[in-house]
């Protein structure tokens, strides 16, 4: 339960909160870590709520496939992150990549638990975090920025390796959003044989994503 | 394209089709407008449009995941680890679709739907299921005042039936 | 309050004053435990936006009276979630809204809103609950402040029938909130599945 006064300030703090354009300098975001680690839930809110909405739409959300899935992931993430604060260690490049990890890893956890083909799997995501283990942490926005990209590349890669004029369906009816009978008419068919063309298509890309994983591992 | 992975056979992308590919075209486009209907290429096509494009977290959702992750929980927090080290990987991961995600379909595939309905996916467990409150209290409430405690028992009460929800999504036993 | 709204609360009140001297009787039903709404993050979502308003409203309630009905009114006007279908929780929580913004105008003599709350409360909670026992509670109440500002402002006759409603109101709230504690004894009030 919230008490009276955390209720409050929540209130306020959370009306004007943004997400990643919140200016806050590192020391700053020391600070509310070192707050944080001590018990101060007002702070560790406040890191939450600028780090959620980069979490979701950058990490969860392209790795996960689903909205739901997604909500869930960050819920879990959230938890994890309150029981684990404590043992967090401030390495000078912020809290977003330590969340960003642990984010990650629940969608690890997920994309272990699920059957269904998406875009990444869970060694597609182990190997991801893996590699960023040799690097440097990158921040929130840079991190955000390269996340974004990498799933963009990856709808892009995977269109490459299918069929031409499967891609195109897939890039005119769900990457550009046209209506069935516009994306019907830029491929010069029917609309019910651009659904038989769609369903070639998706049937394609799952094959692919099925079967590619393999070949890379 | 991959030079060491040759695309997959594929058929003629304009060949007629056959009776299952109509039927399963038909399917496919019923799932994209409806999200409640079980399809394997319409959460792929989902997931592709979600990948391209991801949809912002809405603020008050964010700021009710984010007051719940801070609520003090009744029960040991690290139970949660525990129990998700014990979950087998095994199951189908089920993710029930909120009404935005209906809308956002519904969006982009622009494709007349019946009522948005939430998406029942198969479950091994029966979720918990929203249900009168009454059974909380046992006393009748006092003439004035207590409405806030009350609201604080009844969120108390159901946040633990959706991580009981959740757990059984994920096969957590 | 637009005066289509006040026509229905009064038309509401009003057939709850007749539907009284017939006797209330609501029904128990319990929540299916199949085919409902699942316990999901939309549902928590709300709940959770719920407390929090009802904690700012507790710290504003002593000394900014009208900026804790507004808090309250954002929770009223909110949307729900699963649109088009009967989230008991949400009723509950919106039942007990409702009251607690009754009370609060009672607290500052708006009679007339009070009792519009009352009426909007009582349609979240059609069946035998305290939610229902409470809300003709705060309606009687309301009642017999009116009762007193008619008889102060020399309107007897006015005041006796607003008296009336009172006890009519009050003894309803009593045989309800009886009503849920003998079949809470009994084990029937408790929904299948159990609350903990």
């Amino acid at each position: 339960m919230l008490s009276p006064v955390v209720a409050d300030v929540w209130s306020t703090m959370l009306a004007g909160v943004g997400e990643a354009e919140t200016s806050r300098d590192l020391e700053s975001e020391r600070l509310a870590v070192v707050l944080a680690k001590q018990g101060d839930r007002t702070a560790l809110g406040e890191l939450l709520v600028a780090y959620g909405p980069t979490l979701y739409r950058s990490v969860l959300l392209p790795r996960l496939g689903s909205e739901a899935a997604a909500k869930d992931a960050l819920a879990e993430t959230y938890a994890k992150v309150v029981e684990r604060i404590g043992q967090f260690t401030w390495q000078g490049v912020g809290l977003y990549p330590w969340v960003r990890t642990v984010a990650l890893r629940v969608a690890i956890d997920m994309l272990r638990a699920r059957t269904r083909v998406v875009l990444w799997d869970a060694e597609d995501v182990a190997a991801e975090l893996d590699r960023e283990q040799e690097v440097a942490p990158a921040d929130q926005r840079l991190s955000a920025m390269r996340d974004e990209k990498a799933a963009r590349d990856k709808v892009a890669a995977a269109l490459l390796r299918i069929h031409p004029r499967y891609a195109r369906a897939i890039q005119v009816r769900l990457l550009d959003e046209e209506t069935r009978e516009e994306a019907a008419r830029i491929l010069e068919v029917t609309p019910a044989t651009f659904d038989v063309l769609l369903h070639r298509a998706l049937s394609a890309l799952r094959k692919d994503l099925a079967g590619h994983g393999r070949d890379t591992a | 394209m991959n030079p060491k992975s040759p695309p997959i056979a594929e058929t003629d992308p304009d060949a007629p089709p056959s009776e299952e590919e109509l039927r399963q075209a038909a399917e496919l486009r019923e799932a994209l407008a409806d999200p409640s209907r079980e399809n394997d290429s319409a959460a792929l096509a989902r997931a592709v449009v979600l990948a391209h494009s991801p949809r912002p977290l809405d603020d008050v959702l964010h700021r009710a995941l984010v007051a719940q992750a801070l609520a003090p929980r009744p029960g040991s927090v690290t139970n949660l680890s525990a129990v998700r080290a014990r979950r087998a990987r095994t199951g189908v991961l089920v993710a029930a679709v909120s009404s935005m995600a209906v809308a956002a379909a519904a969006l982009v595939f622009q494709q007349p739907s019946a009522a948005p309905v939430a998406q029942v996916e198969p479950e091994t467990t029966p979720p918990l299921r929203a249900r009168p409150t009454q059974a909380l209290f046992r006393e009748p409430f006092a003439a004035h005042g207590g409405e806030s405690a009350r609201i604080d028992r009844i969120a108390s009460a159901r946040a633990s039936d959706l991580r009981e929800n959740m757990f059984a999504r994920w096969d957590v036993r | 309050m637009t005066t289509p709204r006040f026509l229905v609360v009064a038309l509401v009140l009003g057939a709850l004053a007749g539907g009284c001297a017939r006797g209330d009787r609501p029904t128990m039903h319990h929540a299916p435990v199949d085919g409902g709404v699942a316990i999901d993050t939309e549902v928590m979502a709300y709940l959770s936006m719920a407390r929090a308003i009802h904690h700012e409203a507790n710290l504003k309630e002593d000394d900014d009276v009208p900026g804790a009905i507004a808090a309250l009114d954002r929770l009223t006007a909110a949307k729900s979630p699963h649109a088009g279908q009967r989230v008991p929780e949400i009723e509950d929580v919106l039942a007990d809204t409702y009251a607690r913004v009754a009370e609060l105008h009672l607290r500052q003599g708006a009679l007339a809103k009070a009792k519009e709350s009352v009426a909007a409360g009582l349609t979240h909670a059609p069946e035998a609950s305290y939610f229902r026992g409470h809300l003709l509670e705060v309606g009687g109440i309301t009642e017999e402040s009116r009762a007193a500002e008619l008889r102060d402002a020399g309107r007897p006759g006015e005041a006796a029938a607003a008296k009336a409603r009172a006890l009519e109101l009050l003894h309803q709230a009593v045989l309800v909130q009886e009503r849920v504690v003998r079949e809470s004894l009994a084990g029937d009030a408790t929904p299948k599945g159990g609350d903990r």
